[in-house]
């Protein structure tokens, strides 16, 4: 697998509406997202934003034949109007500021904007209208039919309200009227600037369509269409994508429109959790709140078990459609983890591997006793002793020897020998194989999970080869571990314009990942090292800035929900753990842990040098060159 | 959108010994300012006489050496100056050039060490000066002596953006999705991260070749897991033959712009980047991005090889 194929394994925005409804898998997620309410979608990069809203669209759910699909389409009484956006249509419209005042800026990019909506809004009404000669009644779905004169007169209507001049009283010349507008924009903009003199009174003159009201004018478009097809208590919903990159006064405004909103027009808005928008004031006084105005819906997972199953049900989608591993079950194929992930309240999932428990435990404990004078100190101090060792809840210690188990293990593999005996190098990987650590690290991140899953089922010869060898699953686990550290190594360190930092991204995560790195191994055994961290006062704004970009790539993980408008205005008081997926970089357990005041972690791993501990590549279980 | 429209292109290589610059001399020679020799290169291989002013860029004047800045301008009778007073002169040549019943402009930009920004910044001047009086533009471009790259990734990515608002790109259909041509340098992870923070369908890879054979390799090994993973769009290019990269370029995005909008992403040789900006100077579809923190590493590439080029074209308003 490469780099590439990794980032690429599930990019929406590339696929057709087949393609994602082939392999789109219904979550919880998705219901909640999916009813009669304004929402906003909040998630880091790859983690299935544009697909769920795509999903919501009408040809997402006319191309979705999954199981759920005939009962979403009976449920859901709106039409969806997917309106993609992404970086390089947000680079274009401010683009058409540059040199330009503020004010002027405002409209014409607003005005770029809205007709973008008023395009998908079109082709949702083409859509409904389309004749689909199909057997299958999805084909069909929220299709009516108008007479032309209604039709027309349609048109008619849009056009005035949109200051429109379509050739012919068709949807499609609309179409091409608005792309017609597009074109104007760009082309008035240019004129301005080489021109040097303009003004808002000019800029208004010569393009008369600034400064429409983007929500009134789609309401009122979906209002004479229902009135014509004599659905006048249809409802509709704006799909709005990637929304960070639209200009501030248009996120204000869309914003602050969730709670004043007509309910004939739903928004349904994707964000990433620490965009521009979080910083935005709304300049409301009665700003829109959750559950009275809008819901919202964030796409990472504090809960490890939420996460699993929805892996599960994507590891089902996934393998429906390869032959060897039909009706297979995730455990099946990847085998249970052979180290257990323990949450900090003690709570053991996962069973041990072959070897029985009690044995390997024995001889974890035995081997690092022997090197380390910390651990002998706890044990005796615990007054545990190795000839009986029981994890069962009621035996003497059992919570105390279940729960330090894993920890046992890291710190046995990477503490080296003794002194005097060579340090021993080969990494602790196999905390990173089984079913329950390859979800885990996946986050429930779809791109991340069918990264790794496809990488991992191509090992599989026949069903008797199964489960597929750890070392196979370390390996495919551990290169896309390695990819996603190495494509947050050149993360940009400017974003959305506001949001700016001096630190690169991968530094800081380092300087993190080192530090529990040294609690875990290098320093004395403690029961219950940190592997979290929370925002304290003594983290500038640069730090904060960065860890938002870290949050946008999904690079760290909150353990509370965002607390803001579509995202995280303030990370302060916030827990943050690193993701699981780049557990196997920074040689970390995928476990919980208590948290740590961030500005003593990086104080500290600064005090001891800034080298981070990340594996270096010829310890990825194969040669670098046979791995790209 | 697309004021202007670019014809009759040549390319010729210089003579390493000395190119005496035949017919009439350069309007305006615009080059970097510098301590190399690869700063110079190309003035002097067109010998003095070949331009009538010639105007070196430098965005850091505060800083630099003033007997160096001195040396350079008494030597190429050059006056030093930054991106912003360049571009402002190349206007005001093309605003007098025009009251005074001019046919033509005659431009010289050497590329070899401009940074993206000073490029970005002076084609769109060429683009907007060739809708007052039609621009004869000579690109010219000294290929670096090889020296090795950094083994770490390459310095930090401040930010990836389009180069200039004028070649942001434009498009009727926003619905369309993005496809990146991308061409490659020796810095390592540099464009993987460009490619993957813009999410595109499609991308196409143009790998560098040039007389200095080891920038192949080390592009090759930069870049394995980028050119691997796009093995069926690959596309090889001689450096040393921009107007063959023209056209190609132009094909190609011409091709992609019916169906997607085509962001260009030209890491590596700086002649490659300004082959880009010619090509979206042609389509308003077309943008041209860059990665802040970049040039940096370029600034390891100071000595002259044997090799150089010019490209000429014609840069002309649509209306005329």
């Amino acid at each position: 697998m490469t780099a590439l194929s990794f980032l690429s394994a599930f990019n929406a925005k590339a696929m057709s509406y087949e393609q994602v409804a082939d392999s789109f898998v219904s979550s919880p997620k998705f219901a909640q997202l999916a009813g009669q309410w304004n929402a906003l979608l909040v998630g880091p990069r790859g983690s299935g934003k544009t697909t769920l809203l795509r999903m919501l669209s009408l040809e997402g759910l006319r191309s979705w034949s999954g199981p759920e699909a005939d009962a979403y389409r009976a449920n859901l009484n709106y039409t969806g109007i997917y309106v993609p956006s992404d970086i390089a249509w947000g680079e274009m419209i401010n683009s058409l500021g540059d040199g330009m005042d503020k004010t002027c800026f405002n409209l014409i990019a607003e005005a770029a904007f809205a007709t973008n909506v008023m395009i998908a809004t079109v082709s949702a009404m083409q859509l409904r209208l389309q004749s689909v000669s199909s057997v299958e009644d999805r084909h069909r779905y929220r299709a009516v039919q108008i007479a032309s004169c209604d039709l027309e007169e349609v048109v008619r209507e849009i056009a005035e309200l949109w200051k429109l001049q379509p050739r012919t009283a068709s949807l499609r010349s609309l179409q091409l009227a608005l792309s017609a507008r597009l074109l104007h924009i760009g082309q008035q903009s240019t004129l301005f600037r080489a021109g040097g003199s303009y003004s808002e009174a000019l800029v208004r003159d010569l393009m008369p369509y600034i400064g429409l009201p983007i929500i009134q004018c789609v309401n009122e478009a979906v209002i004479a269409f229902d009135a014509r097809i004599d659905q006048s208590d249809g409802i509709w919903t704006l799909l709005l994508d990637e929304f960070e990159v639209a200009p501030d006064n248009l996120q204000r405004m869309i914003l602050t429109a969730l709670r004043a909103s007509a309910r004939k027009l739903l928004f349904k808005v994707a964000l990433a959790p620490c965009g521009p928008h979080t910083l935005l004031n709304l300049d409301t006084g009665t700003p829109p709140t959750e559950r009275n105005d809008f819901r919202q819906i964030e796409l990472w997972y504090s809960d490890k078990g939420e996460a699993e199953a929805f892996c599960a049900d994507v590891f089902a989608a996934r393998t429906s459609k390869e032959p060897k591993l039909a009706a297979c079950k995730p455990e099946a194929v990847f085998g249970k983890s052979a180290y257990a992930i323990v949450d900090e309240d003690g709570q053991t999932n996962v069973a041990s591997a072959s070897e029985s428990k009690n044995e390997q435990l024995a001889r974890e404990f035995a081997a690092l006793r022997e090197k380390d004078p910390s651990f002998d100190a706890f044990l005796t101090h615990k007054k545990i002793s190795l000839d009986k060792l029981d994890t069962s809840p009621d035996a003497p210690n059992g919570n105390t020897i279940r729960k330090i188990a894993p920890i046992v293990a890291f710190r046995n593999a990477y503490k080296g020998y003794a002194d005097g005996k060579k340090r021993g190098r080969k990494p602790f990987t196999s905390a990173y194989s089984g079913w329950a650590a390859i979800a885990a690290m996946s986050e429930g991140n779809p791109r991340w999970l069918i990264g790794m899953l496809t990488g991992i089922f191509s090992e599989v010869g026949t069903s008797d080869s199964l489960p597929v060898s750890i070392q196979r699953q370390q390996h495919h686990a551990l290169v896309t571990a390695k990819t996603f550290a190495d494509v947050l190594g050149t993360v940009a360190i400017r974003q959305f314009d506001q949001i700016q930092t001096s630190i690169p991204v991968f530094q800081l995560l380092s300087m993190i990942g080192k530090y529990f790195y040294d609690r875990l191994v290098v320093d004395e055994f403690q029961e219950d090292p940190p592997l979290s961290f929370y925002v304290d006062d003594d983290i500038g704004d640069d730090i904060e800035n960065c860890l938002r970009i870290a949050i946008n790539h999904g690079a760290i993980v909150c353990y509370q929900s965002a607390d803001d408008i579509g995202g995280f205005g303030t990370l302060c008081n916030k827990r943050f753990r690193l993701s699981y997926l780049l557990a196997p970089v920074f040689k970390l357990p995928v476990r919980k842990s208590k948290a740590v005041k961030l500005s003593t972690a990086l104080a500290v791993a600064a005090a001891r040098g800034t080298r981070h501990n990340a594996l270096p590549a010829s310890d990825y279980g194969e040669p670098q060159g046979t791995l790209f | 959108l697309n004021s202007v429209f670019l014809s009759d292109f040549e390319q010729i290589m210089l003579d390493p010994n000395g190119h005496q610059h035949e017919g009439v001399p350069y309007d305006l020679a615009i080059v970097s300012f510098g301590k190399t020799t690869r700063n110079g290169h190309l003035l002097n291989l067109l010998g003095k006489g070949s331009a009538r002013f010639v105007i070196a860029v430098s965005d850091a004047i505060e800083t630099e050496d003033k007997k160096a800045v001195s040396r350079f301008e008494s030597f190429f009778s050059a006056s030093v100056c930054n991106s912003a007073v360049t571009c402002e002169r190349l206007l005001s040549s093309v605003a007098q050039s025009a009251a005074s019943g001019a046919k033509e402009l005659k431009v010289l930009i050497d590329v070899s060490c401009l940074t993206r920004i000073q490029m970005g910044n002076l084609f769109a001047s060429i683009k907007t000066a060739a809708t007052t009086i039609p621009i004869h533009l000579a690109i010219g471009y000294c290929l670096a002596r090889y020296a090795r790259p950094p083994d770490q990734h390459a310095p930090l990515n401040r930010r990836i953006a389009p180069v200039h608002r004028a070649f942001s790109g434009w498009t009727a259909m926003p619905t369309l999705p993005v496809d990146v041509v991308v061409s490659v340098g020796y810095e390592k992870g540099k464009a993987l991260g460009a490619v993957e923070y813009l999410e595109p369908r499609g991308r196409w890879v143009f790998v560098p070749n040039s007389p200095e054979s080891r920038f192949l390799r080390e592009v090759m090994a930069h870049n394995r897991e980028l050119i691997h993973a796009s093995s069926r769009t690959v596309i090889n290019y001689e450096v040393l033959k921009p107007v063959d990269t023209y056209y190609r370029l132009l094909s190609l995005v011409s091709g992609l712009a019916t169906e997607s909008r085509p962001v260009l992403l030209p890491f590596g040789p700086k002649l490659f980047f300004a082959v880009s900006l010619l090509v979206a100077m042609s389509l308003q579809e077309a943008a041209v991005w860059y990665v802040d923190g970049e040039d940096e590493l370029s600034g390891a590439l100071h000595q002259a090889s044997n090799y150089s080029v010019l490209m000429t074209c014609h840069v002309k308003s649509r209306s005329d």
